[in-house]
């Protein structure tokens, strides 16, 4: 498991799309309310760190590649 | 398509010649309505199909295209019947391997359907039946626990009592409303539709789709409204708006950037001065509901209640949001999506109601029993006013004192419409049906088009938007196509034949059936039946074609070649094939001809409105003949068909003997 690379969300390319959360075939995303720049949208968080395959559906369907995998 | 009545699954391959003319979402919903609805079948019997279709656009990486349709044959119009909705059920239908489920027959007992990779199953939904859509969704969830979360479309009490203007609801409320699908649902004794598919969604040029998504992006990122912009503002723009007759082609971004901050709630306000709310069963003016009333549906006071922004698939505007009830409602309901501004105005300025609480307990109720907001407050409304007019006495209410504005009745009668008791069960078919249990008297002041209730905007502020309450194979529409929408979505950029509007053109031309409307509306009608068959959202749209680029988006996702102009020819045809539906089960589209009040006839004689009016019948006229439908009668043209290649697409069309 340690060699699995993990999503990581660059949340300035971000558009809180949630194109992401519905691809993830286990749903390990969730879209929170988060604190960034005080934007009252709900950005993808990975919510379950340990289900998570790195599998990289969410990599690829991210529509302005604001995800990458390490 | 799933046979309820055999509960037999079959899969229909659909040739690629089929999505090359309809595209996908409402136009294959069409064409399947079209082959496999006997002629004639009853809306709520067991020969009439209802479908689920997903958008030809809906999961290739592409942005606000992320919309689900239903489509039927509806029970309110006769007609074709169609709804739409966000949220999440549309990728879903994808990653289930399909484009379109699809029901015929009818279960002997209450059924949902579960598809996940392992293929499709009926399981026994009697538990659920009687229970409201949120409490559907939870439960299901318990039922069937997954490690992907699962995707739900159902029906609440309304839809089971087959009321004519309810809707099937997702994610806890919202809602495909229109159409009465919901009533359709409940016949057949579906209780849900549950999708936890996840197969992989292909598209011909995803790295092509992505550039032009990261694009759009960058332009969406960027367009925000100065800080200082409060909704204390809106009311003073709306009067702007209409202070002068002249169009101003403002950007569409604009109305992205409040759509960002508000959702659909701007016009809570902002609509009220310049007159395109309705008030009082749309006899009212801003006189009747003025600033002191008006001022408590201001967005910002209903984001107060927000505690996080909703946003359906792919959507980069999120209009939508969660609202924190549980104080407004006496702790009887704790959360609520927040009321679009279709819904405050059904039920504040349409009912002379100015109490924002009953709104948010009043949009929990309808979302949880599944019922169509536009619709309801419309049907109370004409209660209202055969009250006011003396047609309906105290006794006939079961005691109830139907005064406008009266907000403790208002909870009350939208309790009694869902559950079907008491005065409830006149109003819960919508406006026709209880004007036919009235009386023929009240027909001059029941509003509706062809059996639907209009939307919140006003015909007499926008005559374009009357000719598709009118017109359309789907009647009483306020997102199919008006002057404004026209305006700001700029399809004359990419669209060879589309008039442009020019800076201090003059309105009102608009309220004579000239070509340029005719060409307006035509255009309006076409770019939205392409927008419903790729999944697209309306709020794209009006942000502009310029920025939002759907035809480069089809292109890429298709592999196809096509311009602009052919993309408007699809929809064309699949507006044609739904009309020729409607006509080949025996409607006379003149008779979708909306109530003269909204034409203004009599004219308002106060407020902004007054004294505008305009000639529906010729607006009607100009529209067919653009479209190519006889100008008199409506129907399709057999030139038309011949055009547009019905006679290839192994269909028979409607005979024009």
């Amino acid at each position: 498991m340690a060699d699995t690379q993990k999503p990581v969300v660059d949340y300035a390319l971000c558009m809180a799309c949630g194109i992401c959360a519905t691809e993830c075939p286990l749903s390990c995303i969730a879209l929170r309310k988060t604190d960034i720049d005080a934007d009252p949208k709900a950005y993808p968080v990975l919510d379950d760190y340990y289900r998570c395959t790195g599998c990289t559906r969410c990599e690829k369907a991210c529509p302005v590649n604001a995800i990458r995998m390490a | 398509m799933v046979d309820l009545t055999k509960s037999t699954f079959e899969e229909i391959e659909i040739p690629d010649a089929i999505y090359e003319n309809f595209l996908s979402g409402v136009g294959l919903g069409a064409y399947i309505l079209y082959k496999y609805i006997p002629k004639n079948a009853a809306p709520l019997g067991p020969d009439n199909i209802l479908g689920f279709i997903s958008g030809l656009l809906t999961g290739t990486g592409s942005f606000m295209t992320g919309r689900w349709m239903v489509v039927t044959k509806s029970p309110l119009t006769g007609g074709f019947g169609d709804a739409n909705c966000g949220g999440n059920l549309s990728p879903s239908i994808k990653h289930c391997g399909y484009d379109g489920i699809f029901f015929k027959g009818k279960s002997k007992n209450p059924v949902f359907l579960f598809i996940d990779n392992k293929g499709p199953q009926l399981i026994d939904a009697s538990k659920l039946w009687g229970q409201d859509t949120v409490d559907t969704e939870e439960q299901i969830r318990t039922m069937i626990p997954h490690k992907k979360s699962l995707s739900i479309a159902t029906i609440g009490m309304a839809g089971e009592n087959q009321s004519l203007i309810s809707g099937i609801s997702h994610d806890g409320g919202r809602m495909a409303a229109r159409s009465g699908v919901g009533a359709v649902m409940g016949s057949k004794n579906l209780k849900a539709l549950v999708l936890c598919g996840s197969r992989l969604i292909k598209s011909q040029n995803p790295e092509v789709i992505k550039t032009i998504s990261q694009a759009y992006a960058k332009k969406v990122k960027a367009s925000n409204l100065p800080g200082m912009a409060t909704g204390a503002f809106l009311p003073i723009m709306g009067k702007s708006m209409v202070a002068t007759d002249k169009a101003i082609p403002l950007d569409g971004m604009m109305s992205t950037a409040i759509m960002k901050k508000w959702g659909t709630g701007f016009g809570n306000t902002m609509n009220m001065p310049m007159g395109d709310s309705p008030v009082k069963n749309w006899k009212g003016s801003v006189l009747d509901f003025p600033f002191s009333k008006y001022r408590n549906m201001n967005p910002d006071r209903v984001q107060k209640h927000e505690i996080k922004k909703y946003h359906c698939y792919s959507c980069v505007i999120g209009c939508g949001g969660i609202c924190d009830i549980d104080k407004v409602t006496n702790g009887r309901f704790p959360l609520t999506h927040k009321p679009e501004y279709e819904t405050v105005a059904a039920f504040g300025a349409l009912l002379l109601n100015k109490d924002l609480d009953t709104i948010f307990l009043v949009n929990e109720l309808l979302n949880r029993g599944g019922m169509d907001s536009i619709s309801a407050g419309n049907t109370i409304a004409f209660a209202m006013e055969c009250y006011e007019k003396g047609w309906l006495s105290q006794t006939a209410t079961g005691g109830l004192d139907l005064t406008w504005g009266n907000a403790q009745t208002i909870i009350t009668l939208v309790e009694q419409m869902i559950a079907g008791t008491g005065f409830g069960a006149v109003l819960q078919h919508g406006v026709k049906k209880a004007s036919e249990i009235l009386g023929i008297a009240t027909d001059s002041f029941a509003i509706h088009a062809g059996g639907q209730e209009p939307g919140m905007h006003d015909p007499r502020l926008d005559p374009i938007l009357g000719i598709h309450y009118s017109c359309d194979p789907t009647p009483g529409r306020h997102t199919i196509g008006a002057g404004s929408y026209y305006t700001y979505m700029r399809l004359w950029e990419s669209v060879t034949w589309a008039p442009k509007v020019k800076l201090g053109e003059d309105k009102k031309e608009e309220y004579e059936a000239s070509s340029q409307v005719g060409l307006k509306s035509m255009a309006n009608a076409c770019i939205k039946q392409v927008l419903d068959g790729s999944g697209g959202c309306l709020f794209g749209m009006i942000g502009g074609l310029n920025h939002f680029k759907i035809f480069d988006y089809l292109n890429a996702a298709t592999g196809w070649d096509k311009t602009a102009d052919d993309y408007m020819s699809i929809g064309l045809r699949m507006q044609t094939l739904r009309q020729c539906f409607n006509v080949r089960e025996g409607i006379n589209p003149r008779d979708f001809k909306m109530n003269d009040r909204l034409s203004g006839f009599p004219p308002l004689t106060k407020g902004p409105l007054r004294g505008k009016s305009f000639s529906m019948k010729d607006m009607m006229s100009i529209h067919y003949q653009f479209m190519g439908w006889d100008r008199n009668t409506g129907i399709p043209t057999k030139q038309l068909l011949e055009e547009l290649g019905f006679c290839d697409l192994d269909m028979e069309v409607i005979n024009h003997g």
